[in-house]
């Protein structure tokens, strides 16, 4: 069976700021031979600390940059490297959310239009009124009133405004949703709220997620597999529960010693029934 | 009522705006008296009945001068800034857009270059090439006013992409213009206000220097700037010549920078509905 | 040591800080915790004297017996870094971007005049090496962009301890660190914390971090204590709707199997706090009473401002 995304030998790097103007630029490698492939309906957990890559690799999935080596493949077709134009059909199938809730929004457009926007693109022979309507069923999905079509993000607090990120992403009904650090910039008794509309709202429209995350505990929650970088290169891929009970890498094992134990989950205690070593 | 009258800064810079609109208009069907008239008899007058705000030098009336005066000072500065924010805002947005490469390097070293010259020189030298007037010196004001907006049309313009809605924008299948004019330019709009109030400002005075010169506004047409200037000779005997058009200069800039001020708010939705 | 009682913080007349009371003893580390808007960090710049301009303390703060609300800005300054010192979560924007960080870690011993400049700068990079910054006395000389975050944030503790502080408040001092620096520095504020027996009030959003640090906790929600008491059944056998909530809300295990429990509803700006309990809107047992009448204070196990839980039985 044909994968919904693949990644093949992906490399990237950025350039570093010149330091004269007569120096070379050098060049910074975020990416390094990254591959994996994703099936139809599963969820692929990305871990690492800052620096290891993920964010970046987060933008080559989705064709908002273009690799330097390798090539991504969306239903068995290549579409890193390729034109804007080219990409524009497969755009609406694709759809990324990220951290920051207060940057995600263009704070002069009321939400109703931010939401709209992709429809506009995937779907223009929609009439006003059915765009409407497609808005506001999709805001109660998220678990927000269809009357706050018309107000401005900064009107939202942090966790609505994930909220309005996550409908203008699905509004288009995409078969992989990319979600950047979904939940670290969300308080505490705010963050449960998204994770577990994250997982209903890919049950309910079968999605393919990629989740990024520093957070082992968030990764664990919702991911089927998991890969993890470091310094642009994959450490260790596996089944979330093998990686959780029998890490292999040193860097992942190091990084789950330092995973924050839940309060209440001493050893011995632990409620997930998973075998963390206590740090 | 009206929101926008609510905010002060746009409130007064409403009311000053609209004097100045007010004397301009006014100056198109009536003067008190034709502001070219010399009465050598007349010269350096005080303000008094006959002539409300005096006389100057040759005996015209300042009152009238000052009222045909704004018309110019409107002209030169709406289509001076006109001039920069249209130009230099389009060149900022594209080299932003295209950092770091040929194109954006291109753009704005031919502006620095512009830049690097005292604007008042070149504007010299470019109405002597096209001769002296006031619609060439108000090109000449322009052209300085558009590495001024390009650059801070480039600046906003790096700091807006660098937002993630803006991705979020390209992921919604945005094309590269579409990107620009509906989620860049609205974001960039308040500074380039502010900056443009500003330059407003500028404009006005550049032009005064231009006048002083001989190349800017011909006489007998009145310039605020050329009576300003022309004033300095008489400063200890007559001070309300040079009084009147500062004050005139005076309220036409602020009343700019206070609707600038009060614009930026109400453009943005973060000062409504809270 | 430090005391405080019924402080209340107002911004233009909406309570940021309701009737906060707490006592701390040398030794020992409190754990404030909190959401955005909880006023956690209004009440480490309340303590520090530092309020921003529009906010209003009242109440009482002493140290060591001393009053420090209403205290003129030139008394709060010699005990500010002496008696009290603080870190916060961003070092870059803390420490001044155009002096050495030795020069900064210097700075406090001259200024409370405990030493000369020549002999603070030795103390300053003997303290660089307690903290475990590399090389101590070539990173004197560093600028604080020249060194890594977690770098940094180690520079900020050696500051903050220069003058022997009675009491050192952390505001999320790890909150922008990766996990494993995160748990390097909790460690290396463990040890100091042992070494100099001084108190500490230890501020976070993390349940885990708050565990593992501190002796108490005090949780905080909308400027009210919601519950608070020594920190295990705090955390282990909470009484109050909130703290529960905050507890079940921390992923465990897999969604397919341990689907979390959220609390409702979305953190409340200060304009729109009932006058009652600020969590009544969200809380499993709100009713008409909580949002109108503030909690009463009962007390067990632990402490909880509640109209109706009942606290575990001491």
């Amino acid at each position: 069976m044909i994968p919904l995304l693949e990644a093949r030998h992906l490399h990237h790097a950025y350039p570093l700021p010149r330091q004269g103007l007569f120096e070379r630029r050098r060049r910074i490698e975020a990416v390094r031979d990254v591959s994996f492939r994703l099936e139809e309906g599963r969820t692929l957990g990305i871990v690492g600390e800052s620096g290891s890559g993920k964010s970046t690799l987060a933008r080559l999935l989705v064709a908002l940059e273009k690799p330097r080596g390798g090539e991504v493949l969306f239903r068995g077709e290549r579409i890193s490297g390729l034109p804007e134009k080219r990409i524009r059909p497969v755009r609406p199938l694709m759809q990324m959310i990220f951290q920051d809730p207060f940057g995600s929004l263009d704070p002069r457009m009321r939400i109703g239009e931010s939401i709209a926007e992709p429809l506009g693109v995937a779907e223009p022979w929609l009439e006003a009124g059915e765009r409407a309507g497609r808005v506001a069923a999709m805001l109660e999905k998220v678990g927000l009133q269809p009357a706050m079509m018309s107000r401005y993000p900064h009107q939202f607090s942090g966790g609505q405004r994930q909220r309005i990120a996550i409908a203008r992403a699905l509004i288009t009904r995409p078969a992989l949703l990319v979600a950047d650090e979904p939940v670290s910039a969300l308080d505490v008794s705010v963050q449960a709220q998204i994770l577990n509309l994250l997982f209903d709202l890919k049950l309910e429209f079968g999605l393919s997620l990629v989740v990024i995350s520093h957070d082992l505990a968030v990764v664990r929650y919702l991911c089927d597999e998991v890969i993890v970088m470091e310094g642009g290169r994959v450490v260790e891929q596996a089944e979330t529960g093998r990686l959780f009970a029998a890490p292999q890498a040193a860097y992942t094992r190091a990084l789950m010693a330092a995973m924050p134990l839940p309060p209440d989950a001493r050893p011995g205690t632990d409620p997930a029934g998973g075998d963390i070593s206590p740090g | 009522m009206n929101p926008a009258w609510r905010h002060p800064s746009f409130r007064v810079g409403a009311i000053l705006m609209g004097l100045v609109l007010g004397a301009a208009l006014l100056s198109l069907v009536w003067t008190p008296y034709d502001p070219a008239e010399m009465r050598i008899m007349a010269r350096l007058r005080p303000p008094s009945a006959q002539n409300w705000l005096g006389t100057d030098q040759f005996g015209r009336d300042i009152a009238s001068m000052v009222l045909v005066g704004a018309r110019n000072a409107l002209l030169v500065g709406f289509v001076a800034v006109g001039i920069g924010l249209v130009f230099g805002v389009a060149l900022g947005m594209l080299a932003a857009l295209y950092r770091g490469r040929l194109i954006d390097e291109a753009v704005m070293r031919a502006l620095d270059f512009i830049f690097a010259f005292p604007a008042v020189l070149t504007a010299i030298l470019i109405l002597t090439w096209f001769g002296p007037g006031l619609v060439n010196a108000v090109v000449a004001i322009g052209i300085f006013n558009i590495p001024v907006f390009a650059r801070q049309a480039r600046g906003a313009t790096l700091q807006v992409l660098a937002q993630d809605y803006i991705r979020a924008a390209r992921l919604a299948g945005l094309s590269r213009p579409a990107v620009m004019l509906r989620h860049i330019l609205p974001n960039i709009t308040g500074l380039m206000i502010v900056q443009g109030s500003t330059q407003f400002a500028f404009a006005i005075l550049a032009e005064a220097s231009l006048s002083y010169l001989g190349i800017g506004t011909q006489p007998p047409n009145p310039s605020w700037g050329r009576m300003l200037n022309d004033a300095q000779t008489y400063l200890g005997t007559a001070p309300h010549l040079a009084l009147v058009p500062g004050l005139a200069i005076a309220i036409a800039v602020l009343a700019f920078n206070l609707l600038g001020d009060g614009l930026r708010d109400l453009l943005d939705p973060r000062m409504k509905e809270r | 040591m430090l005391a405080l009682r019924d402080l209340s913080v107002t911004f233009r007349g909406y309570p940021v800080l309701r009737n906060l009371s707490f006592d701390l003893a040398s030794g020992e580390t409190l754990g404030l915790v909190g959401e955005s808007g909880s006023g956690k960090s209004m009440t480490a710049l309340a303590l520090m004297g530092l309020l921003p301009p529009g906010f209003e303390a009242k109440g009482s703060i002493r140290l060591r017996g001393t009053e420090l609300l209403g205290l003129p800005d030139k008394a709060l300054c010699r005990l500010r870094g002496r008696a009290m010192a603080m870190i916060f979560q961003e070092p870059m924007t803390a420490l001044n971007p155009v002096l050495t960080v030795g020069a900064q870690i210097a700075e406090g011993l001259v200024l409370h005049g405990l030493m000369d400049p020549r002999a603070a700068m030795a103390e300053a990079i003997r303290l660089m090496e307690r903290v475990g910054l590399p090389d101590p006395a070539r990173r004197a000389r560093s600028y604080p962009h020249e060194l890594s975050g977690g770098q940094r944030q180690r520079a900020m503790i050696a500051m903050a301890i220069s003058c022997r502080p009675a009491v050192l408040i952390a505001d999320e001092p790890t909150s922008a660190l990766d996990v494993s620096l995160q748990v390097e520095i909790l460690a290396l504020l463990r040890e100091i914390r042992a070494e100099t027996g001084m108190a500490m009030i230890f501020i976070s959003h993390d349940l885990s971090v708050i565990s593992a640090m501190a002796d108490r906790a005090l949780v905080l929600y909308g400027g009210l204590a919601m519950e608070s008491g020594p920190v295990r059944p705090v955390i282990d056998r909470p009484a109050h709707p909130y703290t529960q909530g905050l507890i079940a809300a921390i992923p465990r295990g897999t969604a397919h199997t341990h689907r979390l429990s959220p609390i409702r509803g979305q953190v409340p700006d200060l304009a729109s706090l009932p006058p009652g309990c600020p969590f009544a809107g969200r809380c499993t047992l709100g009713d008409a009473r909580c949002a109108g009448t503030p909690p009463p204070l009962r007390s067990g196990l632990t402490q909880i401002h509640c109209h109706h839980a009942e606290p575990v039985p001491a």
